[in-house]
């Protein structure tokens, strides 16, 4: 996977991350954090339990992130990560009876989301905040002409008459590159493909004029041709109208593509974060450097054994209060086993951050003051070759 | 075929030289396969004449988009589809003719694993069961050596023995595509058909089955056919590449000149779309647009209505598979990096 040399917009966050331990109680009572200040979306030290036949699942655990507008956040992780219910339970998407703890700050253009009711919620989501499902055929109406299930949110957010909200459905359909959008508007789902079936999910989700848009695996569901259409299309809509977007996807390869940062997800914890091209280009955390290594590419050296990681992720009704990721790590040492890893610069003063006692050496390293500097001659082959002793 | 030489001349693979896959005659060849689904005018070709070669010991990857029929071509070469025209010959027999017992020695020889792990699979029988069915159906073991059979095939995949006793739903998704794998391989075939087996996993799981089949094959000279959407897990493990779009072959080459040298439209827009590869793309190689429906597909070449190259004579006339090099074959009016001209050129020199 080629990660983008240069970023496409500088993403630097505004608000320095903080490079303390987000358990840390007075980590987000520091002046520098300044909870949604200036970020649309502002999310300190939150955790969700949910209940399960097994017991209480720790589904995520106290995750951090800050997200401004204009720019896209990359949620990575494997099934079972928590990256889907972070966002769910921020949305107030999820049964309430599904869930047994939800504790830390969630802010949305500075408005505190913990303190909005089930009514409050839904005067957010699809008039500010728009969403995109994985499966568009399930999230759409199938009885409802396309048009008419534009119109729902136009109606009911905006107040719109039925024949502006027709037109402007039409216009939607149009924004998203739906081709002949008179004639499509009165067609019914099971009318279209996949791809354009997306495409009117994603023109659901614009629909009210939102800040933010939330798209969870947006494009797993579809071919891959029709794939890049649609990432061209979210990127196309973010820059054109300045809107966050936070793309939750298991493919790194769509991440470097389509992201200015990326937050890692391990067993409801996040693993790293930081700038995409330096999470990916340079990964920290082992278990972002073994993912990365487990993908095939399509250049470079093929037919050799794929970098797999043995085991499989902790149960989240038990998760060791210590690393979450030890048991599965080649770099794991004593401290990993005892001793839960806080999330820290992996340089000062860097956005990017890693929770990891003995995190992989940087491979670009930038002169510090203290600490070996790896060869520089080959930084890649150090990287790689600390990663995985073999 | 030119896959890795007999001297293993190609220095960026670990695979060892497929030597006696080189001197090998096909084990299976297929020639002019059709499959056609429906009756009447409601009826339409999901394949429409394939031309595929496997070699003992080969590995063939079949790539392709959704509805491409790649999926059909598989269960047609397993014989599990029933509407099939065409020739298909395993190791010098003609097997397309075959019915109901005469096929059992064929299905023997051919292992399939399915995409969705938990529901190929039994989910009322225990894994141990699962594995030792096709044992007992092909001969008369006695009860002991089909234990011993089991354990082995189960510690070939990887399985441990503590889940001998456990369900699919008490699996993990790898688990169930071990399991899978188990029971494709307990007659011992000669050709494993894999049908998107990595596509339900998530990275880390879908890298061990690619190292597991990479093993098994290895150990066993096992052929495979190797379909999957995902142009980087076929380039990983397949010697040949056929690409397919709406139930015809585009393309057809070593692993190697495919993906450094594609000459097909489609097969430059497939490699295009992957994401995390854009440093390498252009835009002019994207395709537009969406798959037409295979109820009724474009006349001529079937990727015009989508191909940035399309001219007059690609709606007027089917383009016929042109030997670009040796092993790479092409279905094209214009294919890339051939010169215009060379239309009716087949041989060319490959520098």
């Amino acid at each position: 996977m080629n990660v983008p040399s240069t970023p496409s917009t500088p993403s630097t966050p505004s608000t320095p991350s903080t490079p303390t331990t987000p358990s840390t109680p007075n980590a987000w009572s520091t002046p520098s954090t300044r909870p949604g200040a200036t970020a649309l979306l502002s999310v300190r030290d939150y955790t969700v339990h949910l209940h399960s036949p097994r017991g209480i699942v720790r589904a995520v655990d106290g995750v951090s992130l800050t997200l401004d507008r204009g720019h896209t956040l990359a949620i990575v992780g494997e099934s079972g990560s928590g990256k889907s219910v972070l966002f769910r339970s921020l949305l107030g998407l999820l049964p309430p009876a599904a869930v047994a703890r939800r504790t830390g700050d969630a802010f949305y253009s500075g408005a505190d989301l913990s303190a909005l009711d089930e009514k409050g919620l839904r005067g957010l989501r699809g008039r500010r905040i728009g969403m995109v499902f994985q499966d568009p055929m399930t999230a759409l109406n199938p009885v409802l002409p396309v048009w008419r299930q534009l119109a729902l949110p136009l109606r009911r957010h905006l107040g719109l008459r039925r024949a502006a909200a027709r037109a402007r459905a039409v216009e939607l359909l149009d924004a998203v590159g739906i081709p002949d959008p008179v004639r499509r508007a009165d067609q019914y789902p099971v009318q279209m493909s996949g791809g354009m079936r997306q495409r009117v999910m994603i023109a659901l989700a614009l629909s009210c004029d939102p800040d933010l848009i939330v798209a969870d695996e947006p494009t797993t569901a579809l071919d891959v041709t029709v794939q890049a259409q649609i990432l061209r299309l979210l990127d196309q809509l973010r820059a054109e109208r300045g809107l966050g977007l936070i793309l939750i996807s298991h493919d790194l390869g769509v991440v470097a593509d389509h992201s200015d940062d990326v937050m890692v997800m391990y067993a409801g914890r996040q693993a790293e974060r930081g700038p995409t091209a330096a999470v990916l280009g340079a990964p920290r955390m082992p278990y972002t450097r073994t993912l990365l290594d487990a993908v095939p590419t399509l250049h470079g050296a093929r037919g050799g054994r794929l970098a797999a990681i043995t085991g499989q992720p902790p149960d989240l009704t038990r998760t060791p209060d210590a690393c979450a990721f030890a048991a599965r790590c080649t770099r794991v040492r004593e401290r990993c086993h005892t001793e839960r890893p806080p999330l820290t610069a992996t340089e000062s003063g860097s956005p990017q951050v890693a929770a990891c006692w003995y995190p992989v050496p940087s491979a670009t390293a930038p002169a510090v003051a203290s600490g070996p500097v790896p060869d520089p001659e080959d930084p890649t082959a150090t990287a790689t070759q600390e990663a995985s002793p073999a | 075929m030119n896959a890795p030489g007999p001297t293993g001349t190609t220095g960026d693979t670990a695979r060892p030289p497929l030597v006696e896959a080189d001197a090998g005659a096909p084990l299976l060849r297929v020639r002019d396969l059709r499959v056609r689904y429906g009756t009447g005018r409601r009826s339409f070709e999901a394949v429409a004449g394939i031309d595929l070669t496997v070699r003992a010991g080969q590995t063939v990857g079949l790539v392709g988009e959704s509805g491409c029929g790649k999926s059909t071509v598989a269960r047609a070469i397993a014989r599990l589809e029933p509407g099939i025209s065409g020739e298909l010959t395993f190791d010098g027999q003609d097997v397309t003719a075959l019915r109901g017992r005469g096929l059992r020695p064929y299905r023997r020889r051919v292992g399939m694993v399915f995409q969705d792990p938990i529901a190929s699979l039994n989910p009322r029988r225990r894994v141990r069961d699962i594995i030792a069915t096709p044992l007992r159906l092909t001969g008369r073991e006695e009860p002991a050596a089909t234990t011993a059979r089991v354990a082995e095939l189960a510690d070939l995949v990887g399985l441990h023995p503590t889940q001998f006793d456990r369900r699919p739903h008490e699996l993990s998704g790898g688990q169930c595509q071990r399991v899978s794998i188990a029971r494709a391989l307990a007659r011992v075939p000669d050709l494993l058909l894999c049908d998107e087996v990595v596509s339900a996993l998530d990275v880390s799981v879908q890298a061990q089955v690619i190292n597991l089949l990479m093993d098994i094959r290895e150990q066993r000279g096992l052929a495979m056919v190797f379909i999957s959407h995902d142009l980087a897990v076929v380039r990983q493990l397949a010697d040949q590449v056929a690409v397919m779009y709406l139930g015809s072959l585009c393309e057809d080459a070593p692993v190697d000149e495919l993906y450094e040298r594609p000459a097909h439209p489609y097969t430059r827009a497939l490699l295009a779309s992957v994401p995390g590869e854009s440093a390498t793309t252009r835009d002019d190689d994207m395709p537009t647009g969406d798959v037409p429906s295979p109820l009724n597909p474009p006349s001529g070449c079937r990727f015009r209505t989508r191909c940035p190259l399309a001219a007059e004579i690609c709606a007027r006339e089917t383009p016929v598979p042109v030997e670009l090099r040796p092993g790479h074959r092409v279905a094209c009016h214009f294919p890339l990096g051939a010169g215009t001209a060379s239309r009716a050129t087949t041989a060319l020199n490959s520098g």
